[in-house]
């Protein structure tokens, strides 16, 4: 079972962004039907899953959503504000315990009990106001209520009816009545109490077994009594005019629909357009006006040959429902089919054209194409020193195997590739939140949702973008009252936008807020003591923000300002092998544009030469190269050397001291050597190598699947010639040259 | 290892498959499950600040394979690095890594009555990674088990849990 809890876990992470994204969609006034219904195929499919998988909790907090949004659906309750909120967070509770199931830490049972609370409460609210009579009905219907079904599945002899019992025993209480064989063509038989609706029962069921081969019919008797008296009361009670046939039949939830529901099942396999009471209350209106208080059941019963009700035992006439259930072919069901018939139609084309696979599978076809190409560049290579005239098939070969190749790898790229929506799609959410908590209002604009980006930034992204968007919102955008003194429009204005640009992908981060405060960013600088002049420009100002602990915020709030964050959101993006730039005008707005590049496998570096050894730098942390002039290296006695590059005195680091070479070439001399600028960390350093060799796209690979971590080493690359190089990680050997001149300013004695 | 084997599953007696290989006068045998496949020695990328047995790593089709010399580890034999230098590549707790040893003589299958308890002492390897002796005639092998060494702390190859 539990191979299948990923593909669970999978859907149910769909399932609940869809629910979310329509959620936030939804005209609250006038809801589309469409999107009703999704929201509620959504929350139906959690259910269906989490109960057959075993996760209780899931499927009991989605049952309470269920019921609300199924009521909602049908018109019985109107959609609001309220109501959205209340969803989104049950939707946040059910991911969290999502999460839990996949080893994260538990969710807070008090938060699930709120939510839980105040879905039951919404629920009942609803009933209460609109038809305080059936008050009483509420408990069951809100509530858990559990209801008796039996289950009588045909014997089919690739059936693996063990598993399946078990299956069936987690969904409930569940007895065995009668063993099924095939040559007594002798159905099995069961008996189930479960808190679960007949429909669900079945859909757990036709995963294993074809729905024309069981039947499923609910017994009401044993719990529903009580109820069952009071609602025939209050039908009583009620002067019935001929209209409330319908809405009776909702409010008692319990049996008019479930039994629609076992009923179509039998031939319909797709549960959800028999929820829509409709067809069953036209099947019989005239009855039920004339039947008065017991007009709802014996129509049900009446289109069904009386002696079926014979050989059910509790057969108290009330009950006639009940067998009314369990032949297929009964009439109540053909109204439904059409209803249901189309909706499966289209569903199943989209589930054919995609598969899920492994990103390890993935994986390893990139690994054997990046070995391909390189194979095939061996080739060319010896390709070059033959003959042209006396070699051309063979050169021709090779030159086909070449595009070949690329093609391929490009293909194989392309399956790693994802639309970066999957990171947009949380914004609307983000959005909304913080701008009823921040009393502002904000348009959300995203452009370019499609753009694709390899699927392991996707991830990695998320978290930066968002710390940019709730600074836009907290920081950027100003109150209404002041946008409207400024002559702006009351609504803010958030833009997230992405594009391709070379070969690289540019998010930007844009609002039309008040923009950076040049001097407040100076000031605050000076104030912590960093050397800045009136004289930087304006990107450089803007830089300023990145430094950690920077916040220019006059008050801390909750969501934001604390100064921890911007920092941090360069160095996730710098570790992804990007950039990040800041583009403001006052009162105007600022964007934020972060440039990555296509994909996380690959990257563009600088090869360098210390001894014999070949290291890469990522380019990103690159500023630039330089050979100095004698007259611009200074000692400091004892603490290494210093470059002057244009007034700024940057530590020199050779990468031959950090990584100790064999050779014995290694030149000492600055004078004779390279410095590469890099700049980690917020300082920059000079890092000293023999030679620069190139700047290329190197194809990234773990050095830690086969080997163990190497300090200063972020990863390795195979070179053109097959061989490997290492990677250097320069954030890591900035702060060591950093601890180790704290090492030396504490042992100097002055 | 050319030799053509006599695939013995049918048989009652427990039979265990061992590649053979030498380091200096001894003869060591390791589960041939664990051999992924044996191939020459490729120039290697050294990797500074490592202990001298690891020689470095090679890209094997596309995958970073690090690359140990036993005869190093051991102080065995002379470590040159020719045409006639084996490398074992081992597929152990799902990592691939390289052994350089000082040849391969060939795969024994061992039966029941052929193995022998580990001796106390007399060999290069800590008697922690023996498993135990086979004999085979007048050969002796020694039976490592080479997961367990590759994965101890002495051979630096897995990281140390919590170093970060």
């Amino acid at each position: 079972m539990s191979q299948f809890h990923q593909v669970f876990f999978d859907e149910t992470d769909e399932h609940l962004a869809t629910m979310e994204g329509v959620l936030l969609a939804v005209n609250v006034s006038a809801p589309d039907s469409e999107d009703l219904n999704a929201i509620f195929r959504a929350a139906h499919s959690i259910k269906g899953g989490a109960a057959t998988f075993g996760f209780g909790d899931l499927a009991a907090l989605t049952h309470i959503l269920e019921n609300l949004l199924d009521k909602v659906r049908k018109g019985t309750m109107s959609l609001s504000i309220g109501m959205v909120d209340v969803c989104l967070q049950a939707k946040d509770v059910l991911a969290a315990m999502l999460a839990a199931h996949r080893g994260a830490p538990p969710v807070d049972p008090t938060a699930v009990s709120a939510v839980e609370q105040q879905l039951t409460m919404l629920v009942s609210s609803d009933t209460a106001a609109v038809r305080p009579v059936d008050a009483a009905v509420v408990p069951a219907v809100g509530a858990i209520a559990s209801s008796t079904m039996y289950i009588e599945m045909d014997h089919l002899p690739q059936t693996d009816y063990s598993a399946l019992l078990q299956s069936m025993a987690l969904l409930g209480e569940m007895s065995l009545v009668q063993q099924g064989s095939e040559e007594a063509s002798q159905p099995w038989v069961l008996v189930l109490t479960s808190s679960l609706h007949a429909d669900e029962v079945a859909e757990s069921l036709a995963f294993s077994i074809a729905p024309e081969h069981f039947r499923i019919t609910v017994d009401h008797g044993q719990q529903d009594e009580g109820d069952f008296g009071l609602f025939l009361s209050a039908s009583v009670g009620q002067p019935a005019p001929g209209g409330d046939v319908a809405f009776e039949e909702d409010g008692f939830g319990l049996f008019a629909p479930s039994l629609a529901d076992s009923t179509a099942h039998a031939d319909v396999d797709d549960g959800f357009g028999l929820f829509e009471p409709l067809p069953a209350a036209d099947a019989m209106p005239s009855v039920a006006l004339e039947e008065d208080g017991f007009g709802l059941f014996v129509p049900l019963g009446a289109a069904e040959p009386a002696p079926v009700m014979l050989h059910e035992e509790e057969g108290f006439g009330l009950f006639a429902p009940m067998p009314a259930a369990s032949p297929a072919q009964a009439a109540p069901p053909q109204p439904v089919t059409p209803v249901a018939a189309p909706r499966t139609e289209r569903v199943q084309p989209a589930a054919e054209n995609s598969i899920r696979v492994n990103t390890d599978k993935v994986d390893l076809l990139l690994n054997l194409v990046g070995e391909l190409v390189i194979t095939q560049s061996m080739l060319s290579q010896s390709g070059q020193a033959l003959d042209p005239v006396q070699h051309e098939r063979l050169l021709g070969g090779i030159l086909a195997l070449q595009r070949n190749a690329r093609e391929l790898q490009e293909a194989v790229m392309s399956i790693r590739m994802t639309p970066i929506s999957f990171v947009f799609n949380r914004f609307p959410r983000v959005v909304r939140d913080l701008a009823s908590k921040l009393g502002k209002q904000i348009e959300l604009k995203m452009v370019g949702e499609n753009t694709e980006l390899d699927k392991g930034f996707i991830e990695k992204l998320a978290d930066p973008l968002t710390h940019l968007v709730r600074n836009s919102l907290d920081h950027g955008v100003e109150s209404p009252e002041v946008r409207v003194a400024k002559g702006k429009s009351a609504i803010g204005r958030l833009t997230l936008r992405a594009f391709h640009q070379g070969g690289s992908i540019v998010i930007e981060v844009t609002d039309d807020g008040a923009g950076l405060n040049r001097e407040r960013i100076l000031s605050k600088a000076r104030e912590r003591g960093m050397p800045v002049s009136d004289t930087l420009s304006d990107s450089e100002v803007w830089g300023l923000i990145f430094e950690a602990g920077f916040s220019t915020a006059v008050e801390v709030t909750d969501v934001s300002g604390r100064g921890v964050g911007m920092d941090v959101v360069k160095r996730n993006i710098q570790s992804m092998g990007g950039r990040i730039d800041i583009d403001s005008l006052a009162d105007f707005g600022t964007t934020i544009s972060i440039r990555l590049p296509l994909t996380l496998a690959i990257m563009d570096g600088m090869s360098v030469r210390s001894g014999d050894d070949i290291y890469v730098i990522p380019l990103s942390f690159v500023l630039e190269s330089l050979q100095p002039q004698a007259a611009d290296l200074k000692t400091v006695a004892g603490k290494g050397q210093l470059v002057n590059v244009r007034g700024q005195y940057l530590p020199i680091v050779s990468l031959a001291a950090f990584f100790p070479s064999d050779s014995s070439q290694v030149v000492t001399d600055p004078t004779h050597a390279i410095l590469v600028i890099v700049e980690a960390g917020g300082q920059q350093l000079a890092l000293q190598v023999d030679e620069l060799i190139g700047q290329q796209q190197f194809v990234v690979k773990n050095l830690e699947s086969n080997y163990r971590k190497v300090e200063g080493v972020a990863g390795a690359t195979i070179m053109g010639d097959g061989r490997v190089a290492l990677i250097l990680d320069i954030s890591i050997i900035a702060r060591h040259r950093q601890r180790q001149a704290a090492r030396l300013m504490a042992s100097d004695p002055a | 290892m050319s030799e053509p084997l006599e695939y013995r599953h049918g048989q009652s007696k427990a039979v265990r498959e061992l590649l053979v290989f030498t380091l200096g006068q001894e003869e060591y045998g390791i589960d041939i499950l664990k051999v992924q496949e044996i191939r020459g020695y490729d120039p290697v990328t050294r990797i500074a600040n490592a202990p001298p047995f690891i020689k470095g790593v090679v890209n094997l089709r596309g995958s970073i394979v690090p690359i140990v010399d036993m005869r190093i580890k051991f102080g065995l034999g002379e470590p040159v690095y020719d045409a006639f230098t084996v490398v074992i590549i081992l597929n152990i707790f799902q990592r691939t890594v390289g052994v350089v040893v000082d040849g391969v003589s060939d795969v024994i299958q061992l039966e029941e009555g052929e193995l022998r308890e580990p001796p106390e002492f007399g060999s290069v390897v800590e008697t922690t990674y023996i498993e135990g002796l086979g004999t085979k005639g007048e050969r002796m092998v020694i039976i490592v088990d080479i997961e367990r060494l590759m994965s101890s702390d002495e051979m630096a190859l897995v990281d140390v849990t919590d170093q970060g």
